[in-house]
């Protein structure tokens, strides 16, 4: 009996170390809609701290879109991932180690978003005729969902009714209404308004949904060491946090599962655009 | 011998350190031109690429300036609301985008308008972010809207630094502000690519000039310059030519030899173009530093291109040859300065050889050409007391001015018009007359034999003998075959030799020739009484009385036993006679030693230079006789 516990103590003593070592070389995946000079330039403080503190290496794993972040995580290419929350859902339902573990906060402080949907101020929105929307991805909260949510709630139209295209992000699908190719665009509203200094316009948003969050891969990272990337991340001031800039300008703070859970919807998001 | 060798070696070794260090700088030189026309050349490319950018940004800006759309837009914009600022924001960008995407294509990453004070009107990389001021950092904007003028150059900014072609918006005297082209430096290194294919390129900047404006979480967005921690290079995960740079071997190579060249640091800290020429493993490389100023005039960093460079290869080998060669000229300008040596050396044996043999010479030698001197021997300086020639020239300027001017002996009177010098005159001279009197340092007065030998076109070889000695024996034993031997009185020997020419010399001096004849009375009886020895003392203190009594000129001869002649110069025969009483009283009022008292009788007379002298000696000695019996100490003419 002795010796039995003797072992599993010794057991426990060398698992406890060898997840502590955890890994050094992280793959991140940050958000497929910006470009990767962007996302590198976003990315770069936040990284640079957790490499120095937790002697670690990141390795930036720049993705097209979700759909390949989603199966990055499955095959275990991606340790931690910079995720909306519909992309994260959308992995929830499909890989069970996807866990987010701090949620970044917006310039108003709150670590929530809301989805809009924006139009240019001279351009007139006839509900009776089609029209074309644009979007940013698939697997992108203000993209199809939230635009076909807020069109049929706010204007009873269905999006499927209507010319529909993928612009890749939030920008870009605001800048193409700007150009004119599109009438409506839909996105995240933080972004949304800052294109209000270029004539657009907010026609509708939604309700507050769950921010953006660092989503890590519990089945390549050990619990010792998230616990230690979230601790990390935690302890930095707000004040720190704005020194360094980037995408953790405003802070961010300890993510809630429990967010997520009105988005335990059945949807079905098409791949594609309907404009060829 | 050996000190001479060791200093030729010396010198040539010397010589042959100041050729190669000439070669060595003359090679940094020949290198540094050829590695500044590489420079020059990513200069003119660069420029020329720039100049392409601002035809392209000059085009471009009257096209907006043409754009009637655009300038209402504008002009509006200048006094709307913030409201209806935003919403002509909008139009411009839906308006000018498609130019926009145009230029893109064109490598020029950015188009901005600023308003008349200076702020961001619209960003095309980054439209919703405007309305920032950019009058304190970008001082193209200040400029521009302050000149209305447009200005161009290398700008640093919040963001990134880049090539910003700022143009004013002047429109009917009314300025909107300002539009700006700006392209970053990947487009300028993507042509500089295609104009320099084998040369790989990327830009440094100061790192003090970019942390000066730039945003301070942008900072992060720079790393430190592989070249030196006070340069620093985009991030390589932003910048594609970093990301490039970094993964290539090529220039991380020449990266680390270049930080290894000579005043590496120093050049880039001076902030001017520079180039370092690389060989190494026999293969040349280049990099070139081309410095980039920015719209305020200060460097701020450089455009660096790494390429290959065979020439300079080349050119070292060449030089290297040159090093070599030169090489071999010195060790052949050494031997030939060995068999120089020795050469010298055995002439100056030899020279050395024949000195000694002349200074030994008891005569004096010179080597003249009658002006100047070439050469004298140790004899010469001992004689006049000279150490050298140069010593000896400081009083003299030729031998010959020490020849004393005496009958017999040549000297600078006989020195004739028609002849050049003394040593031609003496040349024309036969060689027995060739004597010459000279002083020495001890005030002795010497005679020479002087010989002339020609030595060459101009000079002669003199030789000066001595012949003092043999003179005085010669001119000794002349006075002996002339002179009484018991009263040192002229002889007949004399009188026959020279009776001629005494008569002559009085009759050019318009004079005439006495003779006075006289001998002692009773001359028998002193020899008989006191003996020979008396008797010829008699003599001698006749003879002194007389020499001390007739002129310099006058000449005393003893004719034969006691009887004497003098042969004088008179005008008349009372001269005579009155010449002769004098000396015959003088011998009459002697006294001499034990006999007391003596006297002579004198016959004189005047001799007619006509008549033989023989005849008046006869006459002389008949009045001489007619004394003797008229009672003696008598003179009878």
């Amino acid at each position: 009996m002795i010796k039995k516990m003797v072992l599993v103590v010794f057991s426990l003593f060398f698992t406890t170390t060898l997840i502590a070592n955890g890994k050094k070389n992280i793959n991140f995946a940050p958000l497929p809609t910006k470009s990767s000079v962007q996302n590198t330039k976003e990315f770069l403080p936040v990284n640079r701290y957790l490499e120095k503190k937790l002697s670690l290496k990141i390795h930036y794993i720049h993705k097209k879109d979700y759909r390949d972040i989603l199966d990055g995580f499955k095959n275990g290419t991606i340790d931690i991932a910079y995720l909306g929350p519909l992309p994260f859902v959308s992995l929830k339902k499909e890989y069970k180690y996807a866990q987010p573990i701090v949620t970044f906060k917006q310039s108003n402080g709150l670590a929530k978003y809301r989805c809009v949907i924006a139009k240019f101020k001279d351009d007139k929105f006839d509900k009776t005729k089609q029209f074309k929307v644009a979007l940013t991805q698939p697997l992108s909260t203000c993209g199809y969902l939230m635009t076909n949510i807020l069109l049929k709630s706010k204007f009873n139209l269905e999006l499927e009714n209507q010319k529909y295209n993928y612009t890749m992000s939030h920008t870009n699908a605001l800048l193409s209404v700007l150009k004119g190719e599109y009438l409506l665009a839909g996105a995240k509203k933080s972004i949304a308004k800052k294109h209000e200094s270029l004539g657009m316009e907010i026609i509708a948003q939604s309700e507050l949904l769950p921010g953006f969050s660092l989503v890590v891969n519990t089945k390549t990272l050990s619990k010792e060491q998230i616990k230690q990337i979230q601790n990390s991340l935690l302890s930095v001031s707000s004040k720190e946090y704005k020194q360094w800039g980037g995408i953790t300008v405003n802070g961010l703070e300890k993510a809630n599962i429990d967010d997520y859970n009105s988005l335990h919807v059945d949807f079905k998001i098409p791949q594609k655009g309907n404009i060829r | 011998m050996k000190k001479r060798f060791l200093l030729a070696f010396f010198i040539v070794f010397f010589i042959s350190v100041i050729i190669y260090k000439y070669m060595e700088v003359s090679k940094e030189v020949a290198i540094e031109n050829l590695a500044n026309k590489t420079l020059e050349t990513v200069k003119v490319a660069n420029e020329a690429i720039l100049d392409t950018y601002m035809v392209v940004a000059q085009k471009s800006f009257l096209d907006i300036m043409k754009n009637k759309e655009a300038m209402k837009i504008l002009e509006e914009f200048k006094y709307a609301s913030q409201e209806r600022k935003n919403l002509l924001r909008g139009r411009l960008y839906r308006l000018l985008y498609t130019n926009y995407e145009l230029l893109q294509k064109l490598s020029i990453r950015q188009l901005h308008f600023h308003t008349y004070d200076g702020k961001s009107l619209l960003r095309f990389d980054l439209p919703y972010k405007n309305g920032d001021s950019l009058i304190d950092f970008r001082t193209s904007v200040k400029m521009v809207n302050t000149n209305f003028k447009a200005v161009a150059g290398f700008e640093g900014g919040r963001n990134y630094f880049g090539y910003r072609y700022v143009f004013p918006m002047i429109n009917q005297y009314d300025n909107l502000g300002s539009v700006e082209f700006s392209i970053n430096f990947e487009g300028v290194e993507k042509k500089l690519q295609n104009i320099l294919p084998f040369h790989t390129h990327m830009i440094i900047f100061e790192k003090k000039v970019v942390y000066k404006h730039i945003f301070e979480k942008k900072k992060n967005l720079f790393l430190d310059s592989s070249f030196s921690n006070k340069y620093c290079v985009e991030n390589y995960e932003i910048s594609k030519i970093t990301k490039k740079v970094k993964d290539n071997k090529f220039v991380n190579k020449l990266i680390k030899l270049s930080k290894d060249s000579i005043d590496f640091n120093k050049k880039l800290c001076n902030k001017k173009s520079f180039t370092i020429p690389i060989i190494k493993d026999n293969k040349g490389y280049i990099v070139t530093f081309l410095s980039i100023k920015n719209t305020d005039k200060n460097e701020i960093g450089y455009i660096v291109s790494f390429g290959e460079f065979q020439d300079v290869v080349e050119l070292k080998n060449r030089y290297n040859n040159f090093i070599f060669i030169g090489f071999l000229v010195a060790i052949f300008v050494y031997i030939l300065m060995a068999i120089v040596i020795v050469q010298v050396e055995k002439i100056k044996t030899e020279s050395s050889k024949l000195k000694k043999f002349i200074d030994i010479q008891n005569s004096i030698v010179i080597l003249t050409d009658g002006e100047d001197f070439q050469f004298a021997n140790k004899k010469f300086f001992d004689f006049f007391g000279y150490k050298d020639l140069k010593e000896f020239l400081k009083d003299h300027h030729c031998i010959c001015e020490e020849f004393i001017n005496i009958d017999g002996f040549f000297s600078l009177k006989d020195v004739k018009a028609n002849e050049d010098n003394w040593i031609e005159s003496l040349l024309n001279l036969s060689g027995r007359k060739r004597i010459i009197s000279m002083v020495a340092e001890n005030s002795m007065t010497y005679a020479f034999s002087v010989s002339i030998n020609k030595y060459d076109e101009k000079n002669y070889v003199v030789n000066f003998t001595d012949i003092s000695d043999t003179l005085k024996e010669k001119l000794h034993l002349q006075e002996q075959v002339i002179r009484d031997q018991l009263t040192k009185a002229y002889n007949r020997v004399y009188f026959d030799k020279n009776i001629n020419s005494l008569i002559e010399f009085h009759t050019n001096n318009e004079q005439r020739t006495g003779i006075i004849f006289f001998d002692i009375d009773h001359f028998k009886d002193v020899n008989d009484t006191y003996g020979h020895q008396v008797g010829d003392n008699v003599l001698k203190t006749i003879v002194n009385i007389v020499k001390s009594n007739i002129r310099s000129g006058d000449k005393l001869i003893r004719w034969g036993g006691e009887e004497f002649i003098i042969i004088l110069s008179a005008d008349k025969i009372d001269d005579i006679y009155r010449r002769a009483e004098h000396i015959r009283v003088k011998i009459e009022h002697h006294k001499f030693h034990k006999i007391e008292q003596l006297t002579c009788s004198f016959g004189i007379v005047l001799h007619d230079s006509k008549d033989d002298v023989y005849e008046s000696i006869k006459n002389a000695d008949e009045n001489l006789y007619k004394a003797k019996n008229s009672g003696r100490n008598k003179v009878i003419l």
